[in-house]
């Protein structure tokens, strides 16, 4: 006896529900494993001992650091990552590997892009040997910390701009380029204007990255107090003796990044908005 | 002093187009959407460019693909109004009139004041300080008018420029666009699939049917001699320029030229102003009698011409203003029309379309 219609809409009205019941189960669940160490971070911040313990050196120095190298690398990024993102909204031949080569430090464990620019940029590397005539050693110093977050970071800030490069209206580019506008007066007035939210967006995304960076600081640029200990070395130092301070430390900078998700979400939102 | 186009292309599908355009003078490009009228717009402009042909302007050769030349946009003296306007919607309107120039490197001050003469052409100065993503469809084709014609351009081409404004719009603007033609000077090749623009805005028209450019010459000429059905459909419509004035019943009176305050065409909606007059020539009725007296609708003349098409007969009657019906062949019979039989043509104001 075949099943009757009133039977088959009942078991499709229970799997339905089951499948929404699991959706919420691992959801739940999931969400949980995020916010976890999150929360255990939050909890074992030493209220009391904040104050003070702003004022320690390792913490001074780290925060110090960590924001004038942020800062530095964020410049090198639009500097360099805006007209490499806008050759990568063209169609050109052997665009496609160009752009593949352009993300890759953001997949590359962190240590190999360290090594890396310890070769090409070490007292016997491709580029450091010349730079050694000049006097110049870039490994183990603060420039190395800048070069390894922005090596590290800029793809996130190049992937940003290119998706907002490539989504500029082609009617608009249009009628600029028949108004005798040159493809790079017609960029400079048009596309980068529209873009501009977008752009920000994924600058606060990569300052976040270049913020967090580590793997390739302390192969790059070792571990130095003071010169080249950014906030997440200093935050793995101090948690081998000195637990509050390493936990103050990681607090901020998690706060920081979360800061800089907020705000990267919202200048998207707004970029959408405008367009 | 010219615009000479001759461009033949398969891509994004085949092409054929070949004409000139004088300085100062007006090519309508007509044909139903679809048809490649604006890939042959494109084209002259240097946004698209065609396997063969040739497109000077001015004796500059803007195109050729024998000696392989091709000029980007940016180097044409040329000028595109696009059927959404295309503004920069985060500038001005005054910004937006004034980016050509700025871009072929005028000086602020200078750029702006030319920019404001040319929106006072179009009747947009009002609007200059207003944000261009702010502005009804009107406002922007007549920014984007200002925009064009600021260059003042060798070669001006519109891309259906009332095809996004209201009706209610549209003969004001079309008065915007038949001062900016006036006063750029150009080549102008106008962009349109409404009979009522290409015969107002032009003096001769080029008809595209599947990308091929199957007859040109004047309204009057094709008219006279259609190519192909779709080019007497076209050239056929009964088109009437007019000023109206509102009744109070809801209806409007149209007054053509050399019409008193008595005579006029009745057509529905209030209207006021230098309006035209659309009437598809399937509406019209022919009598041999006089009819209905109250009929103001009513043109009386001598048959001029016949042409059959098909089952039915295209009847030109040499009234004042002349009109043409369309008939089956039946009551062209039952009627004994033959030229020179005096006849009374009549429509109702419902049928007339005001643009």
């Amino acid at each position: 006896m075949s099943p009757s219609t009133e039977d088959i809409r009942k078991g499709a009205l229970i799997r339905d529900r089951l499948l929404a019941v699991a959706a919420v189960i691992f959801a739940a669940a999931f969400g949980g494993f995020i916010a976890l160490p999150l929360a255990a971070l939050l909890i074992h911040v030493p209220v009391s001992a904040v104050g003070s313990m702003m004022q320690r050196s390792i913490v001074v120095d780290a925060l110090r650091l960590s924001f004038e190298t942020t800062l530095a690398s964020a410049v090198l990024i639009v500097l360099g990552g805006t007209p490499l993102a806008a050759l990568l909204a063209r169609t050109f031949k052997g665009r496609d590997a160009l752009a593949s080569l352009a993300t890759l430090p953001l997949v590359l464990p962190p240590v190999v892009a360290g090594l890396g620019l310890l070769l090409a940029f070490g007292r016997s590397g491709l580029l450091g040997r010349f730079l050694d005539l000049f006097g110049m050693h870039v490994p183990f110093s603060i420039a190395a910390v800048v070069l390894a977050q922005t090596f590290v970071a800029a793809p996130l800030y190049v992937i940003a701009a290119r998706s907002a490069f490539e989504r500029t209206d082609r009617d608009q580019l249009d009628a600029a380029a028949t108004l005798r506008a040159s493809p790079a007066y017609a960029f400079w007035r048009i596309t980068l204007p529209a873009a501009l939210p977008a752009l920000c967006a994924g600058l606060a995304m990569a300052a976040a990255r270049g913020l967090g960076e580590f793997g390739a600081t302390i192969t790059f640029a070792g571990n130095l107090p003071g010169v080249t200990q950014t906030m997440p070395l200093a935050a793995y130092v101090a948690a081998q003796s000195d637990m509050d301070a390493a936990v103050t430390i990681s607090v901020v900078l998690a706060c920081v990044a979360y800061g800089a998700l907020l705000g990267s979400g919202a200048l998207a939102n707004l970029g959408r908005r405008t367009r | 002093m010219s615009l000479s186009v001759s461009v033949h292309g398969s891509t994004p599908f085949a092409f054929a187009a070949e004409f000139d355009v004088e300085r100062g003078s007006t090519l309508a490009l007509v044909g139903e959407s679809g048809a490649g009228k604006t890939t042959i717009l494109r084209c002259i402009a240097g946004l698209h460019k065609p396997e063969r042909g040739r497109i000077t302007c001015d004796g500059t050769t803007w195109s050729d693909s024998e000696r392989r030349a091709f000029e980007p946009p940016h180097r044409r003296s040329v000028a595109v109004t696009f059927p959404n306007g295309a503004l920069f919607g985060r500038m001005t309107a005054i910004e937006n009139a004034a980016f050509g120039l700025r871009a072929s490197g005028w000086r602020a001050r200078e750029a702006m004041s030319r920019a404001l003469e040319a929106l006072e052409v179009t009747g947009a100065a009002h609007l200059a300080a207003r944000r261009a993503d702010s502005l009804s469809s009107g406002e922007t084709q007549r920014v984007a008018l200002a925009r064009a014609i600021a260059l003042r351009p060798a070669a001006l081409l519109l891309d259906e420029p009332l095809s996004s404004v209201d009706v209610r719009a549209r003969p004001a603007l079309r008065s915007a666009l038949i001062a900016a033609i006036k006063d750029s000077a150009s080549a102008t090749v106008l962009v349109t699939h409404d009979p009522a623009d290409a015969m107002l805005l032009s003096e001769r028209l080029a008809v595209v049917e599947a990308g091929i450019v199957v007859q040109r010459g004047t309204s009057a000429e094709l008219r006279r001699a259609p190519a192909t059905a779709y080019v007497a459909a076209f050239a056929g419509v009964n088109l009437f320029s007019g000023v109206a004035r509102a009744e109070s019943d809801g209806t409007s009176t149209v007054r053509l030229a050399g019409q008193s305050d008595e005579e006029g065409l009745v057509v529905m909606g209030a209207w006021s102003g230098p309006v035209a007059v659309v009437v598809e020539p399937d509406a019209v009725t022919v009598s041999r009698e006089q009819t209905s007296t109250s009929a103001r609708n009513r043109f009386t003349g001598p048959v001029e011409s016949m042409i059959p098409d098909g089952g039915v007969v295209r009847v030109a009657i040499a009234s004042d203003p002349p009109i043409i019906a369309r008939i089956t062949a039946r009551s062209a019979t039952a009627l004994a029309l033959e030229p020179g039989a005096l006849v009374h043509a009549t429509f109702k104001a419902g049928e007339a379309r005001v643009s």
